[in-house]
Formats: structure tokens, sequence, C-alpha cells
């Protein structure tokens, strides 16, 4: 009897198969490689949910070209080894014609040489310089530069008039490639830095930091670093009562740090993508529509508003799509029509791709917020 | 206030830190010659225990000290049915097995245990609320100390000196030092040396549980990876105070603070790590059973 069962199922499987298979054209496959899990999941989380919602709102409004889209996702948990595995798997198991992420700049870096030598286009959801600088033929990227965001400090550290700054930075990708930029940058603003400290990615405690930048002239302190190790100071600080603004990075924009730093996070400014503001931007602002479309439709789906790391997702699947629309699926027309996307109104702001540029944004894709009240605020 | 004091008291706060954790690591050490590599998770476990229960109460409008006596004692007495559990489970099975069985075990037990609360719980950090209440006689010292870190500097030295008083004097502590000394000959003279194991490990997870519930209140958030962190660093002042020793766990760990205190604040925090470390080599070459260590004669 089970096995009559059995049996019949397999048999209208393999007919429903056949059919979907004659009703329809071939899919439009992409791939996606995000750190779900492990320690970067506050960026590999969003950016899943947003590819998921994402395939089923183009396949309900009749895929591309009337193709259906599939995107195939793997884990990769933050780590490049996996990454590297799964990327050879897209590429050669699933013959996918493009991939988006990874999450991170570490496993984006290790990926790189392997879609470069398949010619598949890759649009990577992290934020490292090194991504797109030098450009590389197949590599894109939707995270903006640290450069723009440390530029975006330093622009606002000037019309306070503060010249002395002191740094405290992670040990980890993401904080020696801010510090790289903080010191790359600081003389062409006319800013000095009077004290460059560090912390590990696990330390509990950075009393004795903040306490050697307080004896120092800093007028101003910034932090780099990712979740939780910024909540850290930020309570370190209000622990110390440390009178100097304080800035942070990206890094930490979204909920999480808010609620991790509690009251100490009241005055914090940082630079972010508009994401997190979207209600709060004039009418005039070109991304506005795109940006409360995502964070409405995203909470309609997972009941959080749509956040700056799911964002970078919404971008690359996004510019997929129109690029796909306008050339077909076949690897390189998708890179040329990547590169010939102009004035695409984003989530991480207005791209403009050209074949020497593959980052495409520039230092107005970050506004400033400050944090009042347990919530973002403009910084006019 | 001064450069060096403020550093002083960083140093201090850190070290009382760890001073929590290594008490229970050197007491359980000290007795039954056994490194508990899961007396991290059960800090861990207090932590969470606490913020699950202090969370329902606030939410049904309780507030202030009610909560923190509430949360503690719960979380206290949850975690001393976890080490209860532990040992019977994964050390008493292998009381008589070679020395490397039970540590295994015990990194064993230590894993298991952080992934069940990441399953159980989340993978995420959460908010800790501070539950331990502000001291306003503190005022003046503003930007110096805060009540939290006053409360646990305070805390540790209570609970090192009540740990000695117990283990000197009380029948528990003499029973203790016999099954130290020579379990087989504590046995022979009619010490229940099950009964003293299991104390063992009653009290040393709560003094992890009361230590999760302190830390956590500082540093304001928890996850299920905070246990293995603090072990490490526990684990280090544990050895370069000698371990086994109670006190030496709390000399240990406060020179550990003011390396990476006025390491950091004269030199650079570039090393911090490795002061710390280069401090403990350099303590084991000189006096390798550690500062306050018995070198104990080999037996025959």
């Amino acid at each position: 009897m089970l096995k009559k069962i059995i049996t019949s199922l397999c048999t209208l499987c393999i007919l429903f198969t056949v059919a979907s298979g004659v009703l329809a054209a071939e899919p439009i496959k992409i791939g996606a490689l995000l750190a779900v899990t492990g320690p970067p999941s506050f960026l590999g989380d969003p950016e899943r949910n947003t590819a998921v919602m994402l395939e089923t709102q183009i396949n309900n409004a009749g895929g591309i070209n009337g193709r259906t889209l599939k995107v195939i996702i793997y884990d990769t948990q933050g780590d490049a080894t996996k990454a590297v595995q799964a990327a050879n798997r897209l590429i050669k198991d699933d013959n996918v014609s493009a991939i988006i992420g990874p999450s991170t700049t570490g496993e984006t870096m290790a990926v790189i040489p392997i879609v470069e030598a398949a010619g598949v286009p890759l649009i990577s959801c992290a934020a490292g310089i090194k991504i797109t600088e030098p450009t590389k033929k197949w590599v894109f990227k939707t995270a903006q530069n640290d450069s723009l965001a440390v530029e975006r400090i330093y622009d606002h550290l000037k019309k306070r008039n503060i010249n002395k700054i002191a740094i405290l930075t992670v040990s980890d990708g993401f904080g020696s490639s801010g510090r790289e930029q903080l010191k790359l940058k600081a003389e062409s603003f006319g800013i000095t830095i009077v004290s460059d400290e560090i912390y590990g990615p696990k330390d509990t405690d950075m009393t004795a930091q903040i306490v050697k930048i307080r004896g120092s002239k800093a007028q101003a302190l910034i932090c780099w670093g990712t979740n939780p190790g910024p909540a850290t100071i930020a309570r370190n600080a209000k622990q110390l009562g440390l009178t100097m603004p304080l800035y942070m990075s990206h890094g930490v924009s979204s909920k999480k740090f808010i609620e991790l730093a509690g009251d100490a996070s009241e005055g914090i400014i940082l630079p972010s993508g508009r994401v997190i503001v979207a209600h709060m931007l004039p009418k005039s602002d070109k991304q506005k529509k795109s940006l409360l479309a995502y964070v409405n439709n995203y909470k309609k789906h997972y009941n959080v508003g749509g956040d700056h790391f799911g964002g970078h997702a919404w971008d690359a699947v996004m510019l997929l799509k129109g690029a796909i629309e306008r050339g077909g699926d076949a690897p390189d027309a998708i890179r040329k029509e990547l590169e010939n996307t102009r004035n695409f109104r984003g989530i991480g702001g207005i791209f403009n791709f050209s074949p020497q540029d593959h980052a495409g944004l520039t230092k107005d894709a970050f506004v400033l917020v400050t944090i009042k009240n347990g919530n973002w605020t403009l910084v006019k | 206030m001064d450069y060096f004091s403020e550093l002083f008291v960083g140093g201090l706060t850190r070290g009382s830190i760890y001073a929590l954790i290594a008490l229970g690591y050197t007491m359980v050490y000290g007795i039954i010659e056994l490194i508990n590599f899961a007396h991290g998770e059960i800090y861990m476990i207090g932590a969470f225990t606490a913020l699950i229960v202090a969370s329902v109460l606030t939410m049904s409008g309780m507030s202030g000290l009610s909560v923190l006596v509430l949360a503690s004692v719960v979380a206290v007495i949850y975690s001393a049915a976890y080490g209860f559990t532990v040992e019977k489970v994964a050390y008493k099975p292998l009381r008589q097995a070679s020395r490397l069985s039970p540590l295994i075990s015990a990194i064993g037990m230590s894993i298991f245990l952080q992934n069940y609360v990441l399953l159980a719980q989340t993978p995420d950090f959460l908010p800790f609320p501070n539950l331990l209440p502000e001291l306003t006689i503190l005022e003046p010292y503003t930007g110096l100390i805060g009540s939290t870190e006053f409360i646990i500097i305070v805390s540790t030295a209570v609970i090192m000196v009540l740990l000695t008083l117990l283990i000197r004097y009380t029948r528990m502590g003499k029973a203790m030092r016999a099954t130290a000394q020579d379990r087989n000959m504590a046995m022979l003279v009619g010490v229940n040396v099950n009964r003293v194991a299991s104390n063992t490990f009653i009290i040393g997870s709560v003094l992890a549980a009361i230590g999760g519930i302190l830390i956590a209140s500082h540093i304001g958030r928890i996850n299920f990876y905070i246990g293995f962190i603090a072990g490490i660093k526990a684990f280090t002042a544990a050895v370069l105070g000698g371990i086994g020793s109670i006190p030496g766990a709390v000399l240990g760990a406060l020179v550990l603070g003011f390396t990476e205190s006025f390491g950091t604040g004269y030199v650079s925090s570039d090393y911090e790590d490795a002061f710390a470390f280069i401090l403990l080599i350099l303590i084991l070459i000189f006096k390798p059973s550690g500062l306050l260590g018995h070198t104990t004669s080999q037996k025959v």
C-alpha cells in the first residue's frame, strides 16, 4: 500500500515538472552568497530576507521579460573558504548568470579571482574600498565605500571647527580599513589625529582607551566598529563622563545599536545610508520613493523595517533586474548593461556605474544622523 | 581626577570582573583537581536566566530592588541546578578515569551548553538592563567610578573573604580540604566524597551566577558566547595567581587587570592582550606554580 502511494506521488511529481517545463521558459538564475548565520549574520540575514522578498515580488509581477527569476542562496557564515566553495558551486553546478554578495569584504576578496576567471558578474554587498579599486572587469559593489563615510564625518567636523581628533578602531577588517581611511583623509581636511587607539572585537571594557583619549588634546572621538563593541564604548564614555562629541561609523547604523547602547547612545553622530531616516527626508529627495517602498514592503513581510544592510541586497538584485531587462541574461551582456547604468535610484544611493567606476556612488550616498530619544534624526 | 587614578580604577574594575569568574575556576580545581571548562557557560546561563526573569517581572510592573533580588535568586538556583547536573552527567562517571578524560568531557560540556543556548535563545546580542541600584554616596566621584563598578569591586572582595572562611572554618570546608589532600584517605575516614564534589560544583555555580548578573549589568549585553570569552581571561588569571588558591585567583585577576589598563594608558592599546600574556609567561617561567600557588611535593 505504502509503496503504491509513493509510486503515485513520484509519478505526480514528474508529471508536474514536465508540465511546468512546458509552460514557462527557462528561469533566469542568479546566485547569492550571504552570511546568513555566523558572526556577520547582522548583514547576511536582512540581505537574504530582501533577496527572497524581491524574488517573489518580481515573479508575481510577471518575472523579467516574461521569464521567472530564481535566486539560489548559499550561506557562507562569514567564512572565506565557504564563500569560495559556494561560488564554485554556483558557477559550475547551478550555471548562474550573475552573483550577488558576499556580505563581507574578506569573503569578497576571496571570491574575486573565481568570478574573474569564470567571467560571471559579481555585485558585492561589502564596503571595503579594495573591492572595486582598482577596477576589476567583473566585480561591482553596492555598499558605500568607507572613504565616503570618512569624508562625511570630516566635513561635519570642519563645520564645527574641530581639528584635533582621537580615533578608536576595532582590530578587524572593518576597523583597520576605516583606520586607514581616517588617517589618509585627515590631512586634506586639515585635521590632526592626536590619539590613535584600538580595541579587540571581543573586548568588553574600553575604559582604559577612553581615559587615555580624554587625557589627550582631542576635541572629538571617532569610533570605527560594528556591533557590539561600539555600544560598549558608548556606555564606557557615558560612565566616565566623556564630554567631547562622539562619532561612529556606518557599521552601527541599525536599530540594534540603539538597543544595546541604551541611554548612552543619545547624541552620537554617524554617517548612514538614507534608509533608516527615509520618512524624514524632504519630498525633493530623489531616493525617497524607493526607500519608502522598500521599508514598508520589508515591514509587511518580516515585521521590522528594512535596514541599511538589507538595502545593499535590494540594490544588487534591482541593478541586475534592470541590466537583464535591457540586455538579456548572458553574463557578458549583464556586465555591459551594469556599466551603462545611470541614475539608478537605489537604497544605498544614486548609482552611476561606468567602465572605470564599479562602485558608482558619491559621498552624497551618506547622510549624517544622530540619536535623539532612542531614535534616528537627521543632522542638518 | 588625575590620569593615574583613573587608570587605577579602570584596572581595578577589570581585575574584579576577571576575579569573579576566576574564583569559581580555582575553587573547583583546588578541591577536585579538575579544570571545569563549563564554568564560563554556567556564568552565561546565570546571566540569561536573570535577564528572562527580570524582563518578565518588569513587564508585570515590578521595579528596582525587588526585580534584582528575585532575578538573582532564580538565576542562582537555576545555575546551581545546572552545576549539579553537569557534575553528575559529565564528571562523576569519570572520577576513576585518567586525568585527561574529564578535561575532554569538560570541553564537550562547554560546547554543548553554548550551542544549546544558541538554539534555545538567539545567536544575536541581547541588551541587558542594569539591575543594580544607583548609589547616591558615589555622586562626588562621577566620572571616576560608577555604582555598578563599585558594587562589582566590593562583591568580589566579599565573596573572596566568605569563600576563604567557608573552606577554612566550616564542616563542609573541612571535608573539602580533606578531599583535596587525599581523596582515598578522606573516603576511609568517612567523608562522602561524592557529596563534597556536588557541593563544590553547586558553590562554584552560585558564584558564576552572581558574576553573571553583576558583569552583564556592567557590560549591558549578553549572548551565548560571553561565557567562553570571560572564561579565557579568568582562567589566565587563575593560573597566574596559582590555580587552586583562592586569594591567588583574585591577586592574579587584579595583576591582569592592572597590566592591561596601565599598558593601554601608558604605552599603547595595540598591545593590550600582548602585555597580559607576556606577563603570564614571565611569571610561569620564574614561578611555575603561579604567584600564590603551592609547590606540592610529588606524591609517592
